[in-house]
C-alpha cells in the first residue's frame, strides 16, 4: 500500500502526543501517533479502554488539540487552530456519530438534523430542504416531527447519521455507533455504513468490538498510546 | 445574518426550557417582575409628586418678591424674630424710589383662624388682608363674584373673598356669594370665590384662605399690624434679579444698613420653593431608585442563578452543539437570548400589572387626592429597556461559562 502522507490523506496525524496534567503528574494518553486516512477509506480504530483510543478520536474529531505533533486536515495543519476555527472544521468537515446518539431531546428529528446547518449560517429554506434529504437518505423522512424519545434506538442512530451527513463532511467519525443497540439493529446500522462507504464516504469507526471492526477495510490497533498494528483487512 | 439565526435558535431553546420548567421559569421571572413593577410605579409616583409640588409653587408669580420680616427657606428662627418690623410706610417709600418694579402691594396675614357659617365651620385657615395691588402681585383668579372695589378697600368694608377649600367646606351645596360668614367672630359678606389652586400644600395657599381688605383686618382684629409683607413685581422676568438688587439697595437705605451689615429682612421669591422641590424630588428619586435598584439586582441575580443551573443541566447539550460546530459566539448569543427573553417577558408582565395598578390607585385610593399618578409611555420604554439590560447584564456570565465549556468534558457529562 502506498504510504500515507499529509498530501494524499484526508486526515494525517504526524507524531502526535497528548499529555494530560493530573495534579503534578503528567499522563501520556498518546505517545507519538502517526496515522493517515485517505479519501473513501473505511478504517476501524480499535483498542482496549485506557489505550488512548478515545483521546485519538477526540483529536481526529477536532474536539481536542495535540500537545505536540501535527494534524493535517485536507492538507492544512489544524494543530494550532483556536476554538472558533476548530468549531468551523467540526461543522463543515466532520460528521459525528456517537454511541449514545447525542440528539437534542427536546427537538424533533428534523431540527436535530438541521442544527449543523444553523451553525453553518445557512438560510432556513435550504436548511429544511437539506435536512429532509438527509432524513430521506436514512429512511426516516416520515419521522421528521418525532422527538428522540418517540423513536427506537436504531431510528435515533439513523437520525444521528443524517445529522452527521447533512453538511456533506469530509469524514464520518463514529464512536461505538452500535454500543447502545441490540445485535440485529447494530447489524442494520453497520450495513448502512457499508452502503455509505460504497457511495464514496470516508468513515472512521472507533470500537472495541472485533465483530464490528471487521466491517471496516482497515484496522488500526492502539495500545498504550501508540499504534500497535495498522493492517488492511479486506 | 448569523446573529439573528443564533438568536432565533436561542429563543426556541428558551421557549423549550420555559415549557419544560414552567414553575421554575415563573419563579425566576418573579424577581424581575417585582423589580420592573416597582421601577415603573416609583417613576410614575415621582412624576405625579413633582407635578403636584410644582403646582403648589406655581400659585405665586416667579417675578414677584415678597419683602418680609421672615426669610423663607430657613434660617435662624430667633434671629429673625428679633428683626425690626416692616412698617406700612416702607411701601410708599419703595414705590417712590424703585424704577424696575411694575406693581406693588401690601398684605398682612393671620394664621390658624376659624371661619363659621351657621353650624358649619373651618378651623386652621388663614386670613389675608390685602390692598388694591393684590391682583397684580398674586396669580389669584376670581372664579365667582368679583374683587374688592377701591372704596371697599379704603373704607374697611366687611367683605371677603374665600378660597376654594373654605367655600367648599362652608357651602358644600350652595353658592357662597352674598352669604355672611364669621371669621373669628367678625361678620363678613362673601363677594367672591377664588379659583382653586390645588397642589399638595393647599393648607398654605389661597384655597385655605379668607381674603379681606387690609383695613378690614385691622378693624376685625382691633390691632394695627406691626409688620407687613410688601410684594414687588419686577418689570421684566429676565431681569428680575436687578429688581431684587434694587429692593435690597433701597431697603438698606431705609434701614440705614452699612454695606457690610447682614440683611435684617427677607426678600422672598417662589424660586426658594422650586429649589426645595428640586431637592425633595431628587432625594425621593435617589431613595426610590435605590430601592428599585435593589429589587432589580435581586431579580437579576435570580436570572443569573437560573441560567447557571440551566447551563449546568444542559452541559451535554452544549457539548453536542459544540461537536456539530457551534462557535463560542453562537452559544453566548443563544444563552443571552434566553436570559433576555425571560427578563423581557417579565418586564412585559410587570408593565401589564403596573398600568392597571396606577389606574386603580388614581380612581380609588387617590380619587379625592390631589396626587395623580401618571403613566407616561416613556416609562414603559424605560421599564422594558431596564429588563433587557438586566437580562444581558446577568445573563452574560452564565452564557460565557457555557461557551467556554470543553466539548470533550461536556459530551462526557451525565
Amino acid at each position: 500500500m502506498e504510504q500515507h502522507t499529509a498530501a494524499n490523506s484526508v486526515i494525517f496525524l504526524e507524531d502526535v502526543f497528548r499529555v494530560y496534567q493530573m495534579g503534578t503528574e503528567e499522563v501520556y494518553a498518546l505517545r507519538g501517533v502517526t496515522v493517515g486516512v485517505r479519501h473513501n477509506e473505511y478504517v476501524a480504530i480499535m483498542g482496549p479502554s485506557g489505550s488512548g483510543k478515545s483521546t485519538l478520536m477526540n483529536l481526529i474529531g477536532c474536539l481536542d488539540t495535540p500537545s505536540s505533533g501535527n494534524y493535517f486536515f485536507n492538507g492544512a495543519n489544524v494543530a494550532g487552530l483556536d476554538d472558533n476555527e476548530l468549531a468551523e472544521i467540526r461543522n463543515k468537515e466532520i460528521g459525528f456519530v456517537f454511541q449514545t446518539f447525542n440528539l437534542l431531546p427536546r427537538s424533533d428529528a428534523l431540527h436535530n438534523v438541521e442544527l449543523p446547518l444553523v451553525y453553518a449560517g445557512i438560510k432556513k429554506e435550504e436548511r429544511l430542504e437539506r435536512a429532509y434529504e438527509a432524513l430521506e437518505m436514512v429512511g426516516l423522512s416520515d419521522r421528521a416531527s418525532h422527538k428522540p424519545n418517540e423513536l427506537s434506538g436504531g431510528q435515533r442512530q439513523r437520525v444521528a447519521i443524517a445529522r452527521a451527513l447533512v453538511t456533506r463532511p469530509s469524514i464520518l467519525l463514529a464512536d461505538e455507533p452500535t454500543g447502545n443497540l441490540d445485535t440485529k439493529t447494530g447489524e442494520d446500522i453497520m450495513r448502512f455504513f457499508e452502503e455509505l462507504h460504497s457511495k464514496g464516504n470516508t468513515i472512521i469507526l472507533v470500537t472495541h468490538e472485533e465483530d464490528i471492526a471487521t466491517h471496516a477495510n482497515r484496522i488500526v490497533r492502539i495500545r498504550d498510546g501508540k499504534v500497535e498494528r495498522d493492517e488492511i483487512t479486506r | 445574518m448569523r446573529i439573528i439565526t443564533d438568536a432565533k435558535e436561542g429563543l426556541s431553546i428558551a421557549l423549550q426550557a420555559v415549557r419544560g420548567n414552567p414553575l421554575r421559569s415563573a419563579l425566576t421571572m418573579l424577581g424581575i417582575i417585582i423589580g420592573i413593577f416597582t421601577v415603573t410605579l416609583m417613576g410614575a409616583f415621582l412624576n405625579g409628586m413633582d407635578q403636584l409640588l410644582r403646582k403648589t409653587a406655581s400659585s405665586m408669580m416667579t417675578e414677584v418678591y415678597f419683602i418680609d420680616k421672615w426669610s423663607w427657606g430657613g434660617g435662624d428662627w430667633r434671629l429673625m424674630r428679633n428683626r425690626p418690623n416692616i412698617p406700612e410706610d416702607n411701601l410708599a417709600q419703595l414705590r417712590e424710589k424703585m424704577t424696575t418694579a411694575s406693581a406693588f402691594s401690601m398684605s398682612v396675614g393671620e394664621w390658624n383662624q376659624q371661619a363659621k357659617f351657621k353650624n358649619r365651620s373651618v378651623e386652621h385657615m388663614n386670613v389675608s388682608g390685602v390692598d388694591e395691588g393684590y391682583l397684580q402681585t398674586q396669580s389669584m383668579e376670581i372664579q365667582y363674584g368679583r374683587f374688592f372695589t377701591t372704596s371697599e378697600l379704603s373704607s374697611a368694608r366687611p367683605v371677603c373673598i374665600v378660597g376654594y377649600e373654605v367655600a367648599n367646606r362652608l357651602f358644600p351645596n350652595s353658592s357662597p356669594l352674598g352669604e355672611v360668614i364669621r371669621v373669628s367672630g367678625y361678620p363678613l359678606e362673601i363677594i367672591g370665590v377664588a379659583k382653586r389652586v390645588g397642589g399638595l400644600f393647599s393648607v398654605f395657599t389661597i384655597d385655605n384662605t379668607v381674603i379681606m381688605p387690609y383695613r378690614t383686618v385691622q378693624s376685625a382684629y382691633g390691632i394695627k399690624h406691626q409688620s407687613v409683607t410688601i410684594a414687588v413685581r419686577a418689570k421684566s422676568i429676565e431681569h428680575k434679579l436687578d429688581t431684587k438688587d434694587e429692593i435690597e439697595f433701597y431697603m438698606r437705605q431705609i434701614r440705614h444698613l452699612k454695606p457690610n451689615d447682614q440683611l435684617n429682612f427677607g426678600i422672598n421669591n417662589q424660586d426658594v420653593f422650586n429649589q426645595q422641590i428640586d431637592g425633595l424630588t431628587s432625594i425621593l428619586s435617589i431613595v426610590g431608585f435605590l430601592i428599585t435598584g435593589l429589587a432589580l439586582l435581586v431579580g437579576g441575580i435570580s436570572i443569573m442563578n437560573i441560567m447557571f443551573v440551566s447551563v449546568k443541566e444542559r452541559t451535554r447539550e452544549i457539548g453536542i452543539r459544540k461537536a456539530i460546530g457551534a462557535t463560542r459566539r453562537s452559544l453566548v448569543i443563544q444563552f443571552l437570548s434566553e436570559a433576555t427573553m425571560l427578563s423581557l417577558a417579565a418586564g412585559c408582565i410587570a408593565l401589564a400589572l403596573a398600568y392597571p395598578v396606577t389606574v386603580l390607585l388614581n380612581n380609588f385610593l387617590l380619587a379625592d387626592s390631589e396626587l395623580q399618578i401618571g403613566f407616561p409611555l416613556a416609562y414603559a420604554g424605560i421599564g422594558l429597556g431596564l429588563a433587557i439590560a438586566v437580562g444581558i447584564l446577568f445573563g452574560i456570565t452564565p452564557a460565557l461559562k457555557a461557551s467556554r465549556l470543553d466539548p470533550v468534558d461536556a459530551l462526557r457529562y451525565e
